[in-house]
């Protein structure tokens, strides 16, 4: 098959992937605060939005590449930042929305979360970062 | 930038878009990105297209540095 056309189709699917998982936050949004179904309700999308990243990683491990290869440590932590944020307002603002005023256990979740998330990630960059060291080694002189 | 080192040295060997493209197995639009320099080629691809033209890869595709940036 012709590389470019091959290319353009990665291109697309990309963007694609992008585009479901937009649809899927959004849908996670919109059965909640519209319908006001149940957390189990939107567990298709939960996995959808898991399972993706998770995927990623180990894909990433197989391939032996690392995010510290594209991204300065700046960047990077500004992007776990980022997410940490969004997902802390996300949560902060469905509690809200859900039982009104922050309750001092609602803060164990809070706290929960965060911890959860940068251990992920943190985690995540770790085995990254080795198989793409134990990658590099291979094709050393 | 267009490469017009690449359709001349096509044009030489009486060869359309479309023969290259089937000679080097890629479609006829790729070719003509190509020249158009609108599309980067593969080293892979680069070098099929040079033996399919019988030139070096200096012949087609080298770029001469001028100013730090290339022609």
């Amino acid at each position: 098959m012709d590389e470019r056309i091959k290319g353009e189709y990665r291109k697309i699917y990309a963007e694609l992937c992008s585009i479901m998982m937009i649809f899927c936050a959004g849908s996670l949004f919109v059965k909640f605060f519209f319908f006001g179904l149940d957390i189990s309700a939107c567990a298709t999308e939960f996995m959808i939005l898991i399972a993706a990243p998770v995927y990623m990683l180990v894909r990433q491990c197989m391939l032996g590449i690392s995010p510290s290869a594209v991204m300065t440590k700046k960047k990077r932590r500004r992007k776990v930042l980022l997410g940490l944020g969004s997902g802390l307002i996300a949560f902060m603002a469905v509690y809200y929305l859900k039982h009104g005023a922050l309750q001092t256990w609602a803060w164990q979740y809070i706290l929960s979360f965060g911890t959860a998330f940068l251990f992920v990630h943190y985690i995540g960059f770790a085995l990254s970062e080795f198989f793409s060291g134990r990658k590099s080694r291979e094709y050393e002189e | 930038m267009k490469n017009l080192r690449m359709k001349a040295a096509r044009a030489a060997k009486d060869m359309s878009q479309g023969d290259l493209a089937v000679q080097v197995d890629v479609t006829r639009q790729t070719i003509g990105m190509i020249e158009a320099g609108d599309y980067n080629p593969t080293l892979k691809l680069c070098l099929r297209i040079c033996r399919a033209l019988d030139k070096t890869l200096d012949e087609l595709f080298w770029e001469e540095e001028t100013d730090g940036r290339t022609d």
